[in-house]
């Protein structure tokens, strides 16, 4: 027998706490306080923040476009005896995502929604696979009480399955309540393929092939781009007969022209200082030839024309002054964006037509700090992390504002409005202009930007905390946070260095230089950030991939490291 | 890279001082490869010794800012380059340990052998806990650090027959002990 004896050392308490199995329990929990307890289990299930369909901006598809594909995937998902998973294949821009959320509402609606993740590579959580499957059991758990009594117990009994392989988190976290549970249920996962997934198979979808002869009565929709590792996922021989496709960009031409066209109608009618009878007809049909199917393009121009100050028509005629281009570019997949991407580089010119290598050059480093960065950043932040005015990098922002999802608070995060404009601006050879191509170097420049702004900013205890406290027992943790500064581009720069390193040779040694000064002056205090911010796994994550980077640069040293792990 | 590399290898030399200047100045042409090899080791070196610092004393950093330098930075192996590079730092006045445990062990913890006694410091210092076999009856007792005046104390259950030793220890805020023993 083992006797454990607690004491509370409080001065003027005197007081046996607990004998173990054998007298008494000191705490009898009520009914209240286990509820609460098993609460407090749930909401810590580490998970993806605002994945599900309700949060953000996205909009649903205009009323009266889209018709048919929402009603065949409607149908699927009232249909039980159909095949489990229902995958929508399109190239980028042809509105997935757009459907994935009006089917997400409508489901909801019809009270059949259980669980919608999308996937977002601007969000760090949100491009993590190991997130998928407990937000989605957290949303379950949610929504269905029975599933919930079922999952606490299971996250009780072993509370670190969060850091299992998604096989084992399959298992527990949706298998074993549901099939308890007998749910019927649909589970919406949107852009699988902004994931970080660097399986010839996708990791995730391979889980589901080997459970779906298991999973009871519940529907998958999900929806990507056609990328191998996904293609071979979905016809793999453990998915293949449980999955329905519908390839989006093989619906008819006509369709989607007469779709994009209602579209722009309705949103160009929207816009104030138009012109009478404008757009007319012919706008329309050249629009809608540029946008040749591609719904994104259409989000685009009706971005770009919606300007504060300059009158849309106008600004029409700067897109269809731009070639239109029908040419054949050597490559099928270049060709199929050709206009997207004219389209693109028209809004820069447009924006940037001052052609002066320095501003240039500012304008590259503000957007690199919009498109490749792992967590949206706000203009403020911005300006910190980059050290540029804030006027500066707001007014820039505002220039190409129709590419962006920007919000008149300046600390709010900004980010890209769509992936396509991410693809395009960072492949050179999508973007032919070398005034606006984001190359691999400005990774590089955001890591030394971010180990710049730590080695000036952190310091020892920079949140004042009292002596020997725990982070919980200092209730204003919070505001000591927010006065500290460390919210916006520190805790970015704290959280994410890690994420911009990438080996270049002829930049190796400006590399190692900062990261040996970071780790020899500045290693404790960053930890001491990432525990006043609860992201402590953030600095195992950092330093193995120092490790394997060194070791990349050096890879003789991989053989130390990988005796290192043993 | 040859520029950058030379650099950081004539960088190196410069702290020999037998070195003229005339000496750096010919090294310039050394293969950038090599000096890239002197950076990197030793910055190698110290990621794998930090990673294993943050990994072993996860739950402490987790869960306390201040405890990186109480508790985890004082706990870390003299001979580990955090320690090296950063034991300045730690606050060398907690001695925590009064009897009974390894290096490697939490310094709020404590074991004795059967007839023998052990004590230890609350990790914020201003306790002593004391605990002592004797006689088929265990003490266990809570002093103030300062004064030694005690706080409070507890006999526990007269217990027939301890095979094994007991053990102190605090919980991390210092509001809670706990005695184990094997009976």
């Amino acid at each position: 027998m083992f006797l454990v004896v607690l004491f509370d050392c409080t001065p003027d308490v005197n007081l046996l706490l607990q004998n173990t199995g054998q007298t008494r329990s000191y705490l009898p929990l009520t009914y209240a306080h286990r509820k609460i307890a098993a609460l407090s289990v749930l909401n810590q299930c580490r998970r993806a923040q605002g994945a599900g369909y309700q949060h953000g901006d996205r909009q649903g598809c205009l009323k009266g476009t889209r018709e048919s594909v929402l009603n065949e995937i409607e149908d699927w998902t009232e249909d039980f005896s159909t095949s489990p998973v229902f995958w929508l294949n399109g190239l980028a821009g042809t509105g997935k995502s757009t459907i994935a959320q009006t089917i997400a509402e409508r489901v909801f609606a019809n009270g059949r929604l259980g669980a919608s993740f999308f996937c977002s590579r601007a969000f760090e959580d949100r491009s993590d696979l190991r997130l998928i499957f407990p937000t989605v059991a957290f949303q379950l758990a949610q929504k269905y009480p029975g599933f919930r009594s079922l999952l606490i117990p299971l996250l009780q009994s072993n509370p670190d399955i969060f850091r299992e392989s998604l096989h084992n988190q399959m298992q527990e976290f949706l298998l074993k309540p549901l099939l308890s549970a007998n749910i019927s249920t649909v589970i919406v996962i949107d852009a699988l393929d902004e994931c970080k997934d660097e399986e010839p198979e996708s990791a995730v979808l391979l889980v589901l092939g080997k459970s779906m002869s298991k999973v009871p009565r519940v529907k998958f929709f999900i929806t990507s781009r056609p990328e191998t590792h996904i293609t071979s996922g979905f016809r793999g021989p453990l998915l293949k007969e449980w999955t329905e496709t519908f390839i989006l960009h093989h619906v008819e031409p006509r369709i989607v022209h007469s779709d994009i066209r209602l579209f722009f109608k309705h949103e160009l009618s929207k816009l104030t200082r138009r012109p009478k009878d404008w757009p007319t007809d012919e706008h329309l049909d050249s629009l809608c030839r540029r946008a040749d199917g591609f719904f994104v393009y259409a989000v685009a121009t009706v971005n770009f024309l919606k300007h504060k100050f300059k009158r849309p028509s106008d600004r029409l005629d700067v897109i269809t002054k731009s070639p239109e281009s029908t040419a054949y570019e050597g490559k099928a997949e270049l060709k199929v964006y050709t206009n997207l991407d004219s389209l693109y580089t028209s809004i820069f010119q447009a924006a940037f037509c001052k052609n002066d290598p320095e501003d240039d050059a500012i304008v590259r480093s503000v957007l690199s700090a919009v498109v490749l960065v792992t967590n949206p950043l706000s203009p403020s932040a911005i300006a910190t992390l980059m050290d540029f005015e804030r006027d500066v990098v707001l007014s820039l922002l505002e220039l190409v504002q129709s590419l962006l999802v920007l919000h008149d608070d300046i600390n709010h995060p900004v980010r890209p409005f769509h992936k396509s404009f991410l693809d395009f601006i960072i492949d050179p050879t999508r973007c032919s202009n070398p005034r606006f191509y984001i190359s691999p170097d400005y990774q590089i420049e955001l890591f030394l930007r971010c180990l710049e702004l730590m080695d000036k900013s952190l310091k020892k205890n920079i949140c004042s905390m009292p002596g020997y406290a725990l982070n919980s027992e200092v209730e204003d943790l919070q505001s000591r946070i927010e006065e500290s500064g460390i919210r916006g581009a520190l805790e970015y720069a704290c959280r994410s260095w890690h994420n911009h390193l990438i080996v270049k040779a002829d930049r190796t040694a400006d590399m190692v230089s900062a990261l040996r000064h970071f780790l020899e002056e500045k290693f404790l205090f960053w930890l001491e950030v990432l525990s006043v911010l609860g992201a402590v796994g953030d600095a195992v994550r950092a330093l193995n991939v120092t490790i394997q980077w060194l070791s990349e640069v050096r890879p003789d040293l991989w053989l130390v490291y990988m005796v290192s792990q043993y | 890279m040859a520029e950058r590399g030379a650099s950081g290898f004539v960088a190196c030399l410069h702290g020999l001082s037998i070195l003229t200047q005339s000496q750096i100045q010919v090294s310039i042409d050394i293969d950038p490869l090599f000096t890239t090899a002197i950076d990197i080791d030793p910055l190698f070196k110290t990621a794998i010794d930090f990673l294993r610092f943050v990994t072993t004393f996860f739950e402490v950093i987790s869960q306390s800012g201040p405890h990186i330098y109480h508790s985890a930075l004082q706990l870390a192996s003299p001979s580990s380059a955090i320690w090296e590079l950063y034991s300045h730092q730690s606050c060398f006045a907690m001695s925590k340990v009064m009897n009974g445990i390894t290096s490697l062990e939490d310094s709020c913890m404590a074991s004795a052998k059967v007839n023998s006694s052990c004590g230890v410091w609350s990790p914020c210092g201003r306790f002593i806990a004391a605990y002592m076999y004797a006689r088929e009856i265990i003490n266990v007792g809570v002093r103030d650090g300062n004064t030694l005046e005690i706080i409070s104390t507890l006999e526990l259950p007269a217990v027939d027959s301890i095979r094994w030793h007991g053990s102190l220890a605090f919980s991390l805020d210092g509001r809670l002990l706990a005695c184990c023993y094997f009976v």
